[in-house]
């Protein structure tokens, strides 16, 4: 369990760092809380010659602009959760963030990190899909921004181009009305999750869904937007028999990823529950038929 | 592959070291640092063993290269003391109550116990095997040292009366 050796840039601002990917190319590897690529590069899964520490390289901050939250790159999963902006408009983020591995994974682990990654079965990529979030990004051409739709190309993979680096998460607040809320199931605490949903259901002064977007992640390669699974939704007052309709047809209907550990049948029981949890969580009654 | 200079402070002690930039915390901690109370478990951040407070916060040594900890204020449960009784009294309660064995997850026990405890109190059962989530003991079935941490909790809403 030993990393094999490397050279060591750090690095005190994203221009910097973006500098100096580019100069070192492809045998450079990124680090930030490096709670994903330590492991992997513990393992010797992953063998960077060179490590590019971004550690350093900006404020950890979570800012209210005028329309959307910005959340930096380097704020951590603990900073998400105690983060009295964040529980003000996004409590989502830090309810997701609650269950990423464990205390120690939180003290380090970011969302930037988190998002560059784009493991299928982290939390966080889900819920900014659902969220509708962009991230900022600079690189050798200057600077974007990417919808987290856009984001996600496959398996660990991001449509960010060589030299570039994710600088802030962009999440536009929420209409008035509109609620999200997650939901994942693992086998174990701390274990990756097998299956997570996302909800976020917006609804009118009369009380009928006017939006509804439904995210599930771990079961592709991607996040997996099944909202027109719940198309049936809107315009209705979300009861909770409505609720398990729309969670029943994104589990029979949905084309998942088998992950090889469990069998799709079960995948597919999995995906209705946590789609049911999220629905109900998002929806403003907190309507609760009987657990399922 | 260089060496690179880097400065920790251990429980308030300085320690300095030159080190090659594959080495993790932990290494150093007990190599150049003589912080033996830090103990090298999974190496791979999935048993909570080698936890240790860097700037505060719990993190798995072996998970961060020492390089990346240039400048940090690092804890070991050898720095969790009290003030008046020498001996902090969360490490007492682990001592009456069986929650050692063979000792080996217990610093990492004690120093997110400790942690969260700062941060909330009376918390349930449930939500301290939660708070443990990550530190792995193979001797004792957990029991114990979440009786030993529910008992500081009490024993510390006591004292606060």
């Amino acid at each position: 369990m030993y990393a094999a050796p490397f050279d060591y840039v750090r690095v005190g601002s994203w221009a910097d760092g973006v500098d100096a990917l580019v100069r070192h190319g492809e045998v450079a590897r990124v680090i930030a809380g490096g709670q994903s690529l330590a492991p992997m590069m513990a393992m010797q899964l992953v063998v960077p010659e060179v490590l590019i520490d971004v550690g350093r390289a900006a404020p950890r901050e979570v800012r209210r602009a005028d329309d959307h939250v910005s959340i930096g790159a380097l704020v951590t999963h603990g900073q998400l959760i105690s983060s009295p902006v964040i529980a003000e408009y996004f409590p989502v983020l830090a309810e997701a963030a609650a269950v990423i591995g464990n205390v120690r994974v939180r003290s380090r682990g970011t969302i930037g990190g988190s998002l560059a990654h784009a493991d299928p079965s982290a939390e966080l990529p889900c819920v900014a899909v659902a969220l509708g979030a962009r991230v900022a990004v600079v690189g050798p051409d200057g600077g974007r921004e990417i919808p987290a739709s856009e984001l996600f190309v496959s398996h660990f993979e991001t449509s960010l181009r060589p030299g570039e680096l994710l600088t802030d998460v962009l999440v536009p607040l929420p209409v008035s009305g509109t609620r999200t809320a997650f939901a994942e199931f693992s086998r174990r605490p701390g274990d990756y999750a097998l299956v997570e949903a996302a909800a976020t259901l917006a609804v009118d002064e009369d009380g009928a869904v006017s939006d509804v977007h439904l995210v599930l992640g771990a079961v592709g390669a991607v996040p997996l937007d099944v909202s027109s699974f719940c198309a049936d939704l809107v315009g209705r007052v979300p009861h909770d028999a409505e609720l398990r309709q729309a969670a029943e047809s994104v589990a029979r209907g949905a084309e998942l990823e088998a992950s090889g550990q469990v069998s799709m049948t079960y995948i597919r029981e999995l995906v209705e529950v946590v789609s049911i949890r999220a629905l109900r969580a998002s929806s403003p009654s907190a309507m609760r038929g009987s657990e399922k | 592959m260089n060496t690179v200079p880097i400065t920790l402070r251990v429980n308030g002690r300085p320690v300095a070291a030159s080190v090659t930039p594959n080495r993790p915390l932990v290494e150093v901690l007990r190599d150049e640092g003589r912080s033996m109370d830090v103990k090298v478990g999974c190496g791979e951040g999935v048993c909570g063993t080698c936890t240790v407070l860097l700037d505060g916060d719990p993190i798995n040594s072996c998970l961060v290269f020492a390089v990346q900890a240039d400048g940090a204020e690092i804890t070991t449960v050898q720095g969790l003391t009290d003030p008046d009784e020498g001996l902090h009294p969360l490490k007492r309660a682990f001592a009456e109550h069986g929650a050692a064995q063979c000792g080996f997850c217990t610093p990492g026990m004690v120093l997110t116990a400790e942690w969260h405890l700062r941060r909330k109190r009376g918390a349930s059962r449930d939500e301290i095997r939660e708070w443990l989530k990550g530190n792995l003991c193979r001797c004792t079935g957990y029991t114990k040292i979440v009786d030993a941490i529910e008992s500081y909790d009490r024993q510390m809403e006591e004292s606060d009366v």
